[in-house]
């Protein structure tokens, strides 16, 4: 036998090594990602630690509404006496621990319906998209604010469902879509002959190559989970204070009198949330780049 | 013969991670009236790069082109695009190789057509309309007037690469690049679509150049061939004189692994190795050198150059006078194959 | 084309119908009814048992639902406890000021969201294009609500003060009858909230106009075009552009439903009387019989935005159409 020589052999590169590839050409995402690491591990660190040591949720109407200068504290009181700025903290845990069980939980939905979905597409198919579709009619945004004001208790686990039961239908289509066009692939199909059961198929060599948009779509959904869930209780529909999250903070703007005084109880958060947005988007930028292709700066 | 096109040691590179390497690296060639050129080679040899880079079609963001390519006395590389697009269409022309997506799926085809005319001629409305029903009907379509209204994806293969013909040969151009007008069609369409270029023609009295990596469109259509590997122009004959009196060993080797049909029981003769790709083509001495590691490095220039060995019978490198195939050597020495 | 709206308009009814028996569900859970409102000292509770019994209200609930949908079909819409009006009534004025306000937002959005994606999409990599894929992340960063907050501090009486501060008109401009004064005086009114829906929902339009220039403009068909002699310009605005846009001029049906439910959260932050405030303020004082009918028409609303989206895509791709 004839040993062929290999003349040029490279093996394309996996997705994290693309991703440090792309992030590297990427000075601004380079700074958001060490500046959101950095938020992140102040907050999960320093929120036990502060609620350990104090009390963050006693009112104390005896230091109401001081201002920085005033109280001492970085970001002064809020009207029930509350300190701002450890208040501002455990708040951020919150939102960062909602908005990731939601992306969490809709993901799981989503990529499983998309997989199963689009991998025996035909009516099958077409059935459910069908009822994504009439899934995704429903204005989401009203009936969740209707169930948040029927409820007796307003408890994150019962935030967290209604907002997952939303939110998944986007998932499910860019999956699903993603299912479609590599079931043709030469790969699935071989497997096909062989015999393998379908649930290997789909779970063994179909996801983990969906993993890079997966991946990708995941922190970008959490850009946007964010953004609804503080959407959501700026209005005062959310979580009441004992689960407070920037968004009650921010929703202190709402009376003009904050708005323009006392920029201390919502503009810190204001910033918070907005920054942890933006880093949060621009990562996953980079991380949609090293999984399309064509979208790369190489 | 007239000579229409002149290219002088064209470079043309393309970047990757910031870096260029050349894909086309110096070739030299002459196009005359009336001929059909046929550049042959493998993917990756440069061929279509080399046809992308005569009009400069290629995106200047990610492709550098040095070195001059003269039509009619003009400069192409460097002209003012006002002046470049007057030669596109009208001077030369391209057919793609993938009809489908060459042509804009939101426009008519007659339309397409018309904006060739419009650009490069002077009649009104009705006159363009009226030429575009003409030339499609010139291209074999059977119904012009019903095509002339549709759209790309309600016409066949066949028909949308007839239809591309008919957009490229509007202008009445003097030169007609043709990249693989044949690969991406079925075989009886392809002969269809060689018999409609030789009579176009033979009408129009332009040149073709010819790209293709099928031997047996070369046989059909060209008159003259230049075989191309690793960027280069390997060897360039007249038709008859390739097929009877190959030299180069790429040359060679590319028409031993055509099967025949006599062939049974014999081993296919297939070329070793892989052609490398761009970043890691080697870029000193012959290319080919590396595909043949049975032959001694001597017989192989440091530096290649074309030596003639016929009437317009140029070969590069002088490893052609010693070059023989693998399996010849083993039986020479008695081995077993 | 009829027959894709005709199947369009089939799948639609049993979406629907879908969709109403969830809201129908919903509305079960939801405390109180048209007669809550009556509870009072004077009348006694038994008594108003035997009203909502002589009313229907206990029979079994798919009775209900026929009704209720009947009722809907025949242009009954409800009774709200808390107006002690028919529901219509209260929902017409405010509707006019939410058109309104969607109208303007969409012209914003399209008018700063479009001109971009072409800059970005035409000068990729180059700084302008920087620019405003930053901007664009910014803005995908302000969900709407935000926005609202931002452009309420900055340019209302709070800030600069060239906005005001809400609401959909200035009174005393409404009592003097001038017309001009009117409608400019509501204009006013309306920037604001308007730019906060629109700002924060470009990013999206941008981004796909941008990508789709840049796919467009290394594709076949413009090399062909270029290798045509077309001039440069014509080419990027009949091949490039054209085909661009047109997945952004069929996604209107969804951009239209984005800024209605937009609105709810910014009709908040400016006082605006539209349906969007409407809503919140018959959820939180329990007139659900508003609130219903408010979500059924928005929902409503989503599924005819799909239809004009898909009769939009059928009009001007040529692809649809002809099949």
């Amino acid at each position: 036998m004839q040993n062929l020589e290999i003349v040029d052999s490279q093996k394309p590169d996996g997705f994290f090594k693309l991703f440090i590839k792309e992030l590297k050409h990427d000075k601004l995402a380079i700074i958001c990602a060490v500046l959101l690491i950095f938020i992140i591990l102040f907050i999960y660190i320093a929120a036990p630690i502060i609620n350990s040591q104090m009390n963050i949720m006693q009112a104390n109407l005896a230091n109401q509404n001081r201002s920085p200068e005033q109280s001492g504290s970085l970001l002064g009181t809020d009207d029930t006496g509350r300190y701002i700025a450890p208040f501002l903290v455990l708040a951020a845990r919150n939102s960062l621990n909602i908005a990731f069980s939601v992306t969490f939980f809709a993901f799981i939905i989503g990529v499983l319906i998309g997989l199963f979905s689009g991998f025996y597409g035909g009516t099958f198919d077409n059935i459910v998209m069908r009822i994504v579709d009439t899934w995704t009619m429903i204005p989401f945004l009203m009936v969740i604010i209707a169930v948040m004001s029927i409820v007796g208790e307003r408890t994150p686990p019962l935030f967290i469902f209604i907002l997952t039961l939303f939110g998944w239908m986007g998932r499910a289509r860019l999956i699903r879509a993603a299912a479609l066009q590599q079931k043709n692939l030469d790969y699935i199909q071989g497997s096909k002959t062989l015999g393998t059961p379908n649930i290997i198929i789909i779970f063994r060599e179909m996801f983990p190559n969906l993993l890079d948009i997966i991946v990708a779509n995941f922190v970008i959904t959490m850009a946007a989970s964010i953004g609804i869930e503080t959407g959501i209780t700026i209005i005062g529909f959310g979580l009441g204070v004992e689960h407070a999250t920037l968004g009650t903070l921010i929703s202190n703007s709402l009376h003009p009198v904050n708005l323009q005084f006392r920029w201390w109880t919502w503009l810190p958060a204001f910033i918070l949330v907005v920054t942890i947005m933006l880093c949060i988007n621009f990562i996953g930028n980079v991380l949609q780049r090293a999984a399309d292709p064509k979208q790369r700066l190489q | 013969m007239d000579k229409i096109l002149e290219i002088n040691n064209l470079v043309t590179s393309f970047s990757i991670s910031r870096k260029f390497y050349p894909a086309v690296d110096g070739i030299s060639l002459e196009i005359y009236k009336n001929e059909v050129l046929a550049i042959v080679g493998e993917s990756g040899s440069g061929k279509s790069a080399m046809a992308m880079s005569i009009m400069q079609l290629l995106n200047p963001n990610y492709s550098k082109i040095e070195g001059s390519v003269i039509f009619n006395g003009k400069e192409l590389i460097g002209m003012k695009e006002k002046a470049l697009n007057k030669v596109r269409g009208s001077g030369i022309s391209m057919i793609f190789q993938d009809a489908l997506s060459a042509l804009n799926p939101l426009m008519r085809i007659g339309e397409q057509i018309e904006e060739s005319l419009l650009y490069h001629t002077t009649l009104n409305k009705e006159a363009r309309t009226q030429r575009a029903v003409e030339l499609l009907g010139k291209v074999g379509i059977v119904n012009p007037e019903l095509v002339h209204n549709q759209y790309p994806h309600e016409l066949s293969g066949g028909m949308r690469q007839r239809a591309m013909i008919a957009i490229s040969i509007a202008a009445n151009p003097e030169i007609l690049i043709a990249d693989e007008p044949t690969t991406a069609l079925d075989v009886t369409i392809q002969s269809q679509i060689l018999d409609l270029l030789r009579q176009l023609q033979k009408d129009i009295g332009s040149s073709i150049i010819l790209i293709t990596h099928d031997l047996g469109v070369v046989a059909e259509m060209a008159t003259r061939v230049a075989v191309m590997y690793g960027g280069q122009i390997v060897e360039i004959a007249p038709v008859l004189e390739i097929f009877e009196n190959p030299r180069h060993p790429y040359t060679r080797s590319l028409l031993a692994s055509i099967p025949h049909i006599n062939q049974s029981g014999k081993r296919l003769n297939a070329i070793r190795g892989m052609v490398p790709s761009l970043k890691y083509m080697p870029r000193s001495g012959c290319r080919f050198a590396d595909r043949t590691p049975w032959l001694s490095k001597e017989i192989h220039e440091k530096e290649p150059t074309y030596h003639e060995v016929g009437v317009g019978h140029k070969v590069l490198c002088t490893c052609y006078k010693s070059f023989y195939f693998e399996n010849e050597e083993k039986t020479k020495n008695g081995g077993v194959l | 084309m009829t027959k894709t709206i005709i199947r369009r308009l089939l799948i639609m009814i049993p979406q629907l119908i879908v969709i109403s028996l969830f809201i129908f569900f919903l509305a079960e859970n939801m405390p109180g009814d048209a007669l809550t409102g009556l509870i009072s000292p004077d009348i006694h509770p038994s008594e108003i048992e035997a009203m909502r019994e002589a009313l229907g209200f206990n029979r079994p609930w798919p009775e209900r639902y026929l009704e209720w949908i009947f009722g809907v079909l025949q242009g009954d819409f409800g009774w709200s406890f808390q107006h002690v009006q028919p529901v219509i009534n209260i929902v017409g004025e405010r509707l006019a000021n939410t058109v309104w306000l969607g109208i303007v937002a969409l012209f914003f959005q399209y008018s700063i969201a479009i001109p971009l994606g072409v800059l970005a999409g035409k000068n990729l990599g180059k700084p302008i294009d920087r620019i405003i894929v930053v901007y664009s992340f910014l803005s995908l960063a302000m969900p709407t609500i935000l926005m609202g907050i931002i452009m309420l501090f900055w340019l209302s009486p709070v800030g600069w003060g060239w906005f005001p501060l809400g609401g959909s008109v200035n009174a005393i401009v409404l009592s003097s009858g001038d017309p001009v004064a009117i409608f400019f005086n509501r204009l006013h009114h309306l920037i604001l909230p308007a730019l906060s829906i629109a700002l924060a929902s470009t990013a999206g339009i941008i981004f796909y106009l941008r990508s789709n220039i840049v796919e467009r403009r290394n594709s076949d068909y413009v090399t062909l075009a270029r290798s045509k002699g077309v001039p440069e310009r014509v080419i990027f605005g009949k091949h490039i552009f054209r085909n661009s846009l047109i997945p952004i001029a069929s996604d209107i049906g969804i951009a239209i439903v984005g800024v209605l439910t937009g609105s709810i959260l910014i009709e908040r932050i400016f006082n605006f009387p539209g349906i969007g405030q409407l809503f919140l303020t018959s959820i939180t004082q329990r007139d659900f019989a508003v609130a219903n009918f408010l979500i059924m028409f928005l929902s409503m609303l989503s599924v005819i935005g799909v239809l004009i989206s898909d009769i939009v895509l059928t009009l001007v791709d040529p692809r649809i159409r002809i099949k």
